[in-house]
């Protein structure tokens, strides 16, 4: 199912979920399982980290759904709250590491073409992710799982637009070196 | 690569643990759960035995007046009677399980209480209506009326605008999930 399938089957669930239906949060977490286990698992070192921080953020989204006022803002706020989860478990294992909020360095801005990715393989694209920085990790991931947009992104990362945009035109200079590299 | 394909071929990439999996699933279960330990058991079975004493006690009074007895009062023995037998049904079942499914018990708890206390003030009306002590009937009338317009009706009014209101949005989104998996089937 693509990502705008998913947000809008999303959209569904919840709704089903307020009107009493007590089968669809099950559904829910279960079709947003692997999106967001494939995020965290880029964010975080070892598979059992993430399934820890998968299981910590449906916690704190059944407890906070009452008050996501509009359905449609669920993608952006699920991976809010997983990469909050991931980043209190990075916080808890490894204190001195830098965030990509902090120490991402892609500020300075850019007028060249953004860099094309059509064309690779999955599976190279995969492979590639894991060499890039931890915070081009972060923001190419959530661009190739659900499309989000500059705003989308700043919001869940808690990154000004300016500074999404141009650390996400580096990330893809990046994978695309990687890329044209062969992987070396 | 278009969007889809590459979602698609990026969480296909890494299969999970299947044991890891098993693991998060169960805990995830139990994070809807809750035990029924120690002082919430003990209060289950005295409310199970306060159901049953009430059944029991409804059963009789019902055999009792069932000759006798206005139509509207025997309705609501057989009312009691239900709501007991529900009570104490919903009593053993958690006492059984030795735990309780925080929505879905919570639910049929709202809604044993809601639809007794609801099905009661309409008995009362209708009691009122039927007593031939006029006073006594206004004053059963007056109870029910004040139930049912201030507490009971803005309730269920709320409750079925907003199932409407959620019906009416799932049936919009039916039809933008058709045309967006329509799409990605053709990208």
């Amino acid at each position: 199912m693509d990502a705008r399938a998913s947000a809008i089957r999303s959209q569904l669930l919840i709704l089903r979920h307020r009107g009493g239906d007590s089968a669809a949060l099950p559904e829910l977490v279960e079709l947003w399982e692997r999106p967001l286990l494939y995020y965290l698992r880029r964010l975080l070192d070892s598979e059992a980290d993430a399934w820890d921080a998968l299981q910590e953020s449906w916690l704190r989204a059944v407890r906070d759904l009452h008050r996501l006022r509009d359905e449609r803002a669920f993608p952006a706020w699920i991976y809010t709250i997983a990469r909050n989860a991931a980043f209190s478990a990075r916080r808890g294992r490894r204190a001195v590491e830098p965030l990509p909020e902090e120490g991402a360095g892609d500020d300075a801005r850019t007028e060249a073409p953004e860099p094309a990715l059509d064309g690779w393989d999955p599976m190279d694209v995969h492979a590639a992710l894991a060499r890039l920085s931890l915070a081009h990790r972060d923001v190419l991931t959530l661009h190739f799982l659900e499309g989000f947009s500059i705003a989308e992104i700043g919001a869940i990362t808690g990154t000004p637009g300016g500074t999404v945009k141009s650390r996400l035109f580096h990330a893809k200079r990046a994978m695309r070196a990687l890329l044209e590299g062969g992987g070396s | 690569m278009k969007g889809p394909e590459l979602r698609g071929g990026l969480l296909g990439a890494e299969p999970p643990s299947a044991e890891l999996r098993q693991r998060y699933a169960e805990r995830l279960r139990a994070l809807g759960e809750r035990r029924i330990t120690g002082a919430s058991r003990v209060v289950h079975a005295v409310s199970l035995a306060i159901a049953l004493g009430l059944v029991v006690r409804f059963v009789q009074l019902f055999l009792q007046h069932r000759a006798d007895g206005r139509p509207a009062a025997l309705a609501g023995l057989a009312l009691g009677l239900a709501f007991s037998a529900g009570w104490g049904a919903f009593c053993i079942q958690l006492l059984r399980r030795g735990k309780e499914d925080l929505r879905w018990h919570g639910f049929l708890r709202t809604q044993l209480v809601g639809v007794f206390t609801f099905a009661m003030a309409g008995l009362m009306l209708w009691a009122g209506l039927e007593t031939p002590d006029p006073a006594r009937g206004n004053q059963l009338i007056l109870f029910g009326l004040v139930f049912w317009t201030a507490i009971g009706l803005p309730f269920y009014v709320g409750h079925f605008v907003q199932q409407a209101e959620l019906r009416i949005r799932q049936d919009v989104l039916r039809l933008e999930l058709a045309l967006a998996e329509r799409n990605g089937d053709r990208a």
